[in-house]
């Protein structure tokens, strides 16, 4: 089956904006007549609510703003939403591997798996991965927008599901298999060296822990295969022309040198990217000096203007100075985004919110240089 | 021995409230601080490579560090097993390595493990500080991190590591050790990450966390606006009230740090110096 859906990774650190600036690219997308789905994993209220996004993960449909949200000549492609449920994901995931039911019931048990799937080390980066092959393989999507877990670097996201690899290397199953079948640890299936380190790790741990990761390896090696085959195929995805990443990025310098950095690596791993997005670049504002004669209110204005201009100004110079030779996006900050919004804190928000979504793609439009 | 755990959501300025939290400790006390994970945030500040061993910013009187979870546990386990070889025939096997990486809890539990290392537990090398501030994760991963032990000692009642999670558990829970941040910011997303945070570790820990309401804009006064520009200045500072007033009807314990018009890390934490100072007074 030919497949020629559009992959497009939003990857930034914490904070500077990813969520909403995938779903303005689905919006700018389905401005152009596409059809697109957007997955979010941690969307503000706010834009919960514009998107009409509901916690079981199922796609929603996103309808364009009722005043002017439709492209160019009145076009309107389609566009989805869903929220990333990881949880969920992973069972899932898990129950198509597994199949026997008393296996999939004896692996939820386990406290480990219970760890694994809910919270820590990757997991959420491999079910937004999970939850992007599956929507690919659909073949239903022109684009497919995702937005990354919130992590503290933009690494992370690629780090993870070469971790979660190397928990399942077969080698390492095979150990806890023996461990299982032989009962003991001083069964002669073992090398000295092996025997050594198992002892290690029982004085480290305990017993009883031991007990527990044998246990977990010896259900997982009944979907090993299948999630080595997934995270082949994740991979392959990743570094397909098809797949671009988007850096979302601000001019705030230790920020935008982590994100440079990032780049690097991705060139490395031979992952294409299509652009940065600078969020919260420059201000923008209703505010008229010329309204006023105060000169307090004129001072605190100017002081706000120049802080904007020197950190946009560094920022800028820092970016052609490492000449990173992609498309630059520069998105304002609005004086009202910037204060969280008057309208987010009142009661009964309304789903014309997605106007603000259909400002920012505006933006995603045409490079600032 | 004093532990600062900071904490908040991406974007707020955790980093820099720690860096001045450290300069303020650092001006009496030996101070360290530490960045955790894998990746540094400080190196582009600084223009240094942090490193697992700490180094000294003479010039701000602190030392500065980066700890991993996968270092913390090597160093743990050189600790208990003493064999250097041992040490090196279990982190060069294949299945310890992939358990270090991946397993969960683990690295957490190392982490936790070497910052609680010093007195009363004595666990580990000796940490010649008075004082620790740890720039930590995000929210989601700090609580993570903070119900590894939790999880551990609940899960395996017997063995070295439910007893190592207890002990852990102890100095956490220890006000007169240990005191935890959470930085946030006037806007929508992290003011519900904070609310959420403080209703989630409600179950973890009883004492009480301390907020810091970063880039609070000290708008000039508008009381009665007279024209348009006035009346918008004042929809915003009654808008950034209102986050002040959500967050004061969930906590004591709540103090406004001032919006720096400066966008240098440095320049920034030293500017809110004196006025984290001026609180703790």
């Amino acid at each position: 089956m030919k497949n020629d859906t559009q992959v497009r990774i939003f990857v930034g650190t914490g904070g500077v904006g990813k969520t909403t600036l995938a779903a303005a690219y689905a919006y700018f997308r389905a401005q152009e007549g596409y059809k697109t789905l957007v997955v979010t994993i941690d969307p503000a209220q706010r834009l919960k609510t514009a998107l009409g996004l509901l916690p079981h993960g199922h796609n929603q449909k996103v309808l364009p703003h009722p005043s002017g949200g439709w492209g160019d000549d009145g076009i309107w492609g389609e566009m989805w939403a869903s929220l990333l449920d990881s949880k969920w994901v992973f069972d899932d995931f898990v129950r198509r591997g597994l199949k026997d039911e008393e296996k999939i019931l004896r692996l939820f048990k386990n406290r480990l798996y219970q760890q694994l799937s809910t919270q820590l080390n990757g997991s959420q980066e491999f079910t937004s991965l999970e939850k992007l092959l599956y929507e690919y393989e659909s073949g239903m999507w022109d684009f497919i927008v995702l937005d990354t877990p919130p992590a503290g670097h933009a690494i992370d996201f690629l780090k993870a599901p070469q971790k979660l690899n190397r928990l399942l290397d077969e080698r390492v199953a095979r150990w806890f298999r023996l461990m299982e079948d032989g009962g003991s640890w001083v069964t002669n299936i073992f090398t000295f060296g092996a025997r050594r380190i198992l002892q290690i790790l029982e004085f480290l741990t305990g017993n009883e822990f031991i007990h527990e990761l044998s246990d977990f390896f010896g259900q997982l090696h009944f979907w090993q295969k299948k999630l080595e085959k997934r995270l082949n195929e994740v991979d392959q995805l990743l570094r397909s022309s098809l797949c671009k990443f988007t850096l979302v990025t601000q001019y705030d310098l230790p920020k935008l040198r982590e994100g440079m950095a990032f780049l690097d690596i991705l060139k490395a791993e031979q992952m294409n990217c299509e652009g940065i997005v600078i969020n919260r670049a420059y201000l923008e504002s209703d505010f008229n000096l010329q309204e006023t004669d105060r000169s307090d209110l004129k001072a605190w204005f100017d002081q706000l203007v120049t802080y904007y201009d020197r950190r946009a100004k560094e920022g800028r110079s820092l970016i052609r100075r490492l000449n990173p030779s992609l498309p630059i996006f520069e998105v304002p900050d609005k004086i009202y985004t910037f204060l969280g919004g008057e309208e987010s804190v009142t009661k009964g928000q309304k789903r014309s919110e997605i106007s603000l979504i259909v400002e920012i793609a505006r933006y995603l439009r045409t490079p600032a240089s | 021995m004093r532990i600062h755990l900071v904490t908040g959501k991406g974007g707020v300025g955790k980093s820099v409230v720690s860096l001045a939290l450290a300069l303020k400790e650092g001006a009496a006390s030996r101070t360290l601080l530490v960045e955790l994970g894998e990746e540094s945030f400080f190196q582009f500040v600084f223009d240094r490579e942090i490193t697992y061993h700490p180094i000294s910013l003479t010039e701000l009187g602190i030392d500065l560090a980066r700890w991993s979870g996968s270092e913390a546990l090597k160093e743990y386990v050189l600790y208990l097993i003493k064999v250097e070889k041992l040490h090196q025939l279990f982190f060069e096997n294949i299945v310890s390595r992939s358990l270090i990486d991946a397993a969960p809890g683990l690295k957490e539990l190392a982490l936790l493990g070497k910052i609680t290392s010093g007195p009363p537990r004595y666990v580990g090398p000796p940490l010649p500080y008075d004082v620790l501030v740890v720039d930590c994760f995000a929210t989601g991963h700090f609580l993570a991190m903070l119900r590894a032990p939790m999880a551990m000692a609940e899960t395996f009642r017997f063995g070295p590591m439910s007893e190592q999670s207890r002990s852990i558990m102890n100095v956490l829970k220890t006000p007169s050790i240990t005191q935890i941040h959470c930085v946030t910011i006037p806007e929508e997303l992290p003011i519900q990450e904070t609310i959420d945070f403080l209703n989630e570790i409600k179950s973890l820990l009883s004492s009480p966390i301390k907020i810091w309401l970063n880039r609070w804009m000290q708008y000039p006064p508008v009381d009665q606006p007279g024209n348009t520009a006035e009346a918008l200045l004042k929809k915003w500072s009654l808008a950034q009230e209102r986050y002040w007033n959500i967050l004061s009807g969930y906590s004591q314990a709540v103090t406004r740090l001032p919006f720096v018009f400066d966008h240098h890390v440095t320049a920034v934490a030293q500017n809110l110096v004196s006025e984290i100072a001026g609180c703790e007074a």
